[in-house]
C-alpha cells in the first residue's frame, strides 16, 4: 500500500497540463529553485522549513491548481516520515534528536513537494530551450523533454504493475521486473519515434525554440516578489 | 524499377541477431500512391518487414538482411538517411510515441527538429496536419488526457507534418473504438488521395477494403500475394454481425456495485456515475463503450484497484485484472513458471487448454520475446488457470490476429467463471456470446440487449 501511495501520488503531482502551467519565466523559476532548496539545505530548524513550505505554494496561486499541492506535499511524506524514524531509531533520542529528525522530514517534503510542482508547473520544451541557451550538450534539452514524459508515465506503469501483482498474489520485488520490462518496451517506442525525428542526414541544425511563448511577465513579477519574501523570512528566522 | 516502384523487394531475408530468419525470400513491390495490407498471424514477421522496409533493421534493431531492396530509389541497409526523412512511421502502441505535453508541440517537433524555424510556417503546417486528420480541436490539447482515438490522430498527425512519401502503419487500430477507427480511415483515405503510399500491417484488413490496392499474406515468413483478403482468409470470421446476446447469467454473484461513482484525482468530474451492476458467476459479460468512456476505469473498480469515490463495491472472489499493455501481467520468466509458481502440479486438464490456446511450444520461451498476440493469449490462460474469479479482462483482442480470437473466444466461452471483457471487437463478442452486454456512455452503464 505504502508503494502504491508514493507511485500514485507522483504519477498525479509530475503531469504537466495546462491548467498547472504558471507562465512564469522557467530562468528565474530554475534559479529560485535552486535557492529554495540551498536555504532548505542550510537551515536547520523546522519552523524554517515550514516556512519553505510556502514556496511551492506560489505557483499554485498562479496556475490555479491547488489540488497539485496537497498531492505534492502527500507523495514524499512517506519516505519522509521513514527517513526520520530512522534518524530517530539511530539516535539518543533527546529533545534536539527530535528536532533533528523533524527537521529532516521537513527537509524532505520541502525539496521534494518544490521539485514536484516544478515539475507540474514547467514547459519542458521551455526548460530545453532554456539548456540550449546555455550551451549544454545536444543532448541534454531532448533528454529533458523526455524526462518529462516518463516520469509520471514511470509512476504510471509501476502502480498498474504492482496492484496487478498484488492480485495475482506476487511480492512488490515481483511487480518490479514487470515494470521494468514494460518500460523497456515503452522506452524502445520512444527511441523508435525520435529515430524517425533525428536520425543524421534527415536532422540540421535546430533549435527547440517554444513555438507558443506563454511566460507572462506578471506572473514572473509576483513569483519573485512571492518567493523573495518567503526566502527573506527564512533569513530573517535564522536570528 | 524505382520509376515504377517507391518499395521493391527480392528474395529478402531479415532475421534478428543469430535467431532463425522471420523473413524467408520475400518479394513484393508497392508502386507510388498504392495502398498496401500486410496481414498475417502473429509472430508471422509483419512487423519485422515494416521495420526493414522503414530502415530499422539493421540500423535501430540489430539484425540481418539479404537480399535486394530498394525503397525510394535507395538501399535502406546502407543508406538509411536518405530515406528517414521521407517516410513516416507509426507503431501500435500510440502512446509510447508522444513526447511532448502539448499536441501542437507533439505535431512541431518533427518540424523543429528539422531545422524549420519560423514559427508562423510551423503552426500552419500543424493546423493542416490536425485538420487532415479531423483534429483541429486538439491543437492546444494535454497529449497526458487523450482518448487512445485522439492519441492515434496526434501520432499521425506528427508524422504526416513532414510530408512523407511513404506512410508505414502497423496495426494502428489496435485500441480504437468503432468511431476512431472511421476517423482513421477516412484519414488514410485522404492521405492516399494526396498521392501518400500507404503500407499497413493489420488483422482488421476489411477495415481497409475500399481503398486497398494489393494484400500481401505473411505465412510463416513466406509473403504471397492475394487480390482480395477474402480469397485466402476465412470469410466466416469477418462477415459477422454483432447478435444480440443470449442471457445465460446462472451462478452466484461474484461482483457487485451499488450506487458506485468514481472520479481521478485532480479532476472534477466523475468518469463513473451510479454504477449499479452485479456480475454473476459462470457467466462472460463484455462491456462497450467509445474510447475514454470509462471502460479500463470500470474494470479496476471491480477488480479493487481503485476504490469508488462514493457509493460501494463488493467482490466476492479472488478477482485478477488483465491490463490493456499485457506486459505488465507477466511477473516471471516465462510462461511455465508464471503458471506453475502457484500450482502444486499442472493437470492434464491444464495441459489441454494450453494445448486448446496454441501455448505449449512458447511455455518455456522467454515472456520478453513473445509476441503481443501471444502475450494476450498468456495472460488470460494465466488467469484461468488459476483460483482467480472474477476475470477481468481489457482489450482481449487488440493485436491478435482471427484466429486466435477464435480460439480466444472458445475458451473464455467454456470456463465456468464470471469473465468481465471491455472490448471494442464486435467480431469476438459475436464469438464469445456474451451473457450481457453493457454500453458505458458519459460514466454511466446500461444494458446493451438482452
Amino acid at each position: 500500500m505504502v508503494f502504491r501511495f508514493i507511485y500514485r501520488e507522483l504519477s498525479i503531482s509530475t503531469i504537466v497540463s495546462r491548467k498547472s502551467i504558471d507562465s512564469v519565466n522557467v530562468f528565474i523559476k530554475s534559479t529560485i529553485l535552486l535557492t529554495v532548496i540551498i536555504a532548505s539545505i542550510i537551515y536547520n530548524n523546522p519552523l524554517q522549513q515550514l516556512v519553505l513550505l510556502l514556496y511551492p505554494l506560489c505557483s499554485i496561486i498562479l496556475s490555479r491548481d491547488y489540488r497539485l499541492y496537497i498531492h505534492s506535499l502527500k507523495a514524499p511524506l512517506i519516505p519522509a516520515m521513514l527517513v526520520s524514524s530512522l534518524y530517530l531509531v539511530f539516535s539518543r533520542l533527546e529533545y534536539a534528536d527530535i528536532l533533528a529528525a523533524f527537521n529532516i522530514g521537513l527537509r524532505i517534503i520541502v525539496i521534494a513537494s518544490s521539485i514536484l510542482v516544478y515539475i507540474a508547473t514547467t514547459n519542458p520544451i521551455h526548460l530545453a530551450y532554456l539548456f540550449e541557451k546555455l550551451r549544454l550538450p545536444k543532448w541534454a534539452p531532448l533528454s529533458t523533454i523526455l524526462t518529462w514524459r516518463l516520469i509520471p508515465y514511470t509512476m504510471r506503469v509501476a502502480d498498474e504493475a504492482y496492484v496487478v501483482s498484488r492480485l495475482k498474489g506476487d511480492s512488490l520485488w515481483r511487480s518490479l521486473v514487470s515494470t521494468t520490462a514494460t518500460l523497456l518496451v515503452r522506452a524502445d517506442s520512444l527511441v523508435q519515434t525520435l529515430y524517425f525525428y533525428t536520425t543524421e542526414s534527415s536532422v540540421g541544425d535546430y533549435t527547440l525554440k517554444p513555438l507558443v511563448s506563454n511566460w507572462s511577465r506578471v506572473n514572473t513579477i509576483a513569483y519573485v516578489l512571492y518567493s523573495s519574501t518567503v526566502l527573506l523570512l527564512v533569513y530573517l528566522l535564522s536570528f | 524499377m524505382y520509376r515504377d516502384n517507391v518499395v521493391y523487394v527480392d528474395n529478402l531475408w531479415v532475421r534478428y541477431d543469430e535467431s532463425e530468419w522471420i523473413l524467408k525470400n520475400i518479394s513484393m513491390s508497392i508502386k507510388r500512391g498504392e495502398t498496401v495490407l500486410v496481414v498475417g498471424r502473429n509472430g508471422s514477421g509483419k512487423t519485422t518487414l515494416l521495420r526493414t522496409l522503414s530502415t530499422q533493421i539493421p540500423h535501430l534493431y540489430h539484425g540481418e538482411v539479404k537480399g535486394s531492396i530498394n525503397v525510394l530509389g535507395y538501399n535502406p541497409v546502407r543508406e538509411p538517411g536518405k530515406i528517414v526523412s521521407r517516410i513516416g512511421y507509426v507503431g501500435h502502441d500510440l502512446e509510447s510515441q508522444i513526447l511532448t505535453p502539448f499536441v501542437y508541440e507533439e505535431v512541431g517537433l518533427p518540424l523543429v527538429l528539422h531545422s524549420l524555424r519560423k514559427t508562423s510556417i510551423i503552426m500552419e503546417k500543424i493546423y493542416k496536419a490536425l485538420e487532415l486528420v479531423n483534429g483541429e480541436d486538439l491543437v492546444y490539447r494535454d497529449t497526458f488526457r487523450l482518448s487512445s482515438g485522439d492519441t492515434a490522430k496526434t501520432v499521425i498527425a506528427s508524422n504526416i507534418v513532414r510530408e512523407p512519401e511513404i506512410l508505414f502503419l502497423d496495426e494502428p487500430t489496435a485500441f480504437l473504438d468503432k468511431v476512431s477507427r472511421r476517423v482513421l480511415v477516412s484519414t488514410l483515405m485522404s492521405l492516399r488521395d494526396k498521392g501518400v503510399t500507404l503500407v499497413i500491417a493489420t488483422h482488421n484488413p476489411w477495415l481497409y477494403m475500399d481503398f486497398i490496392d494489393k494484400v500481401y499474406l505473411i505465412e510463416d515468413g513466406v509473403v504471397s500475394k492475394v487480390n482480395r483478403v477474402y480469397d485466402r482468409l476465412n470469410r466466416s470470421v469477418y462477415s459477422r454481425n454483432m447478435s444480440k446476446p443470449t442471457y445465460r447469467s446462472r451462478g452466484s454473484v461474484v461482483v457487485k456495485t451499488r450506487d458506485a461513482w468514481f472520479k481521478y484525482p485532480r479532476s472534477k468530474d466523475y468518469v463513473l456515475k451510479s454504477i449499479d451492476v452485479s456480475f454473476k458467476d459462470n457467466s462472460v459479460y463484455v462491456i462497450i463503450g467509445l474510447n475514454g468512456s470509462g471502460k479500463t476505469t470500470l474494470l479496476k473498480m471491480l477488480s479493487g484497484i481503485y476504490k469508488p469515490s462514493r457509493g460501494r463495491v463488493e467482490v466476492y472472489g479472488k478477482p485478477i485484472y488483465i491490463p490493456q499493455d499485457p506486459r505488465i501481467f507477466f511477473t516471471y520468466e516465462t510462461l511455465y513458471k508464471e503458471i506453475a509458481v502457484r500450482k502444486d502440479r499442472i493437470s492434464r486438464e491444464d495441459w489441454l487448454i494450453i494445448e486448446k490456446m496454441g501455448l505449449r511450444e512458447y511455455m518455456d520461451y522467454p515472456i520478453a520475446r513473445l509476441s503481443y498476440g501471444c502475450l494476450r493469449k498468456s495472460a488470460i490462460l494465466v488467469a484461468l488457470l488459476h483460483n482467480y474469479n472474477p476475470i477481468l479482462i481489457d482489450e482481449p483482442t487488440a493485436g491478435v490476429d482471427r484466429e486466435s480470437m477464435v480460439e480466444l473466444a472458445g475458451i473464455v466461452k467454456s470456463t465456468r467463471k464470471c469473465v468481465v471483457i471491455a472490448t471494442h471487437d464486435d467480431y469476438f463478442i459475436d464469438m464469445v456470446n456474451p451473457s450481457r452486454i453493457y454500453w458505458l456512455e458519459d460514466g454511466c452503464l446500461v444494458k446493451y440487449g438482452v
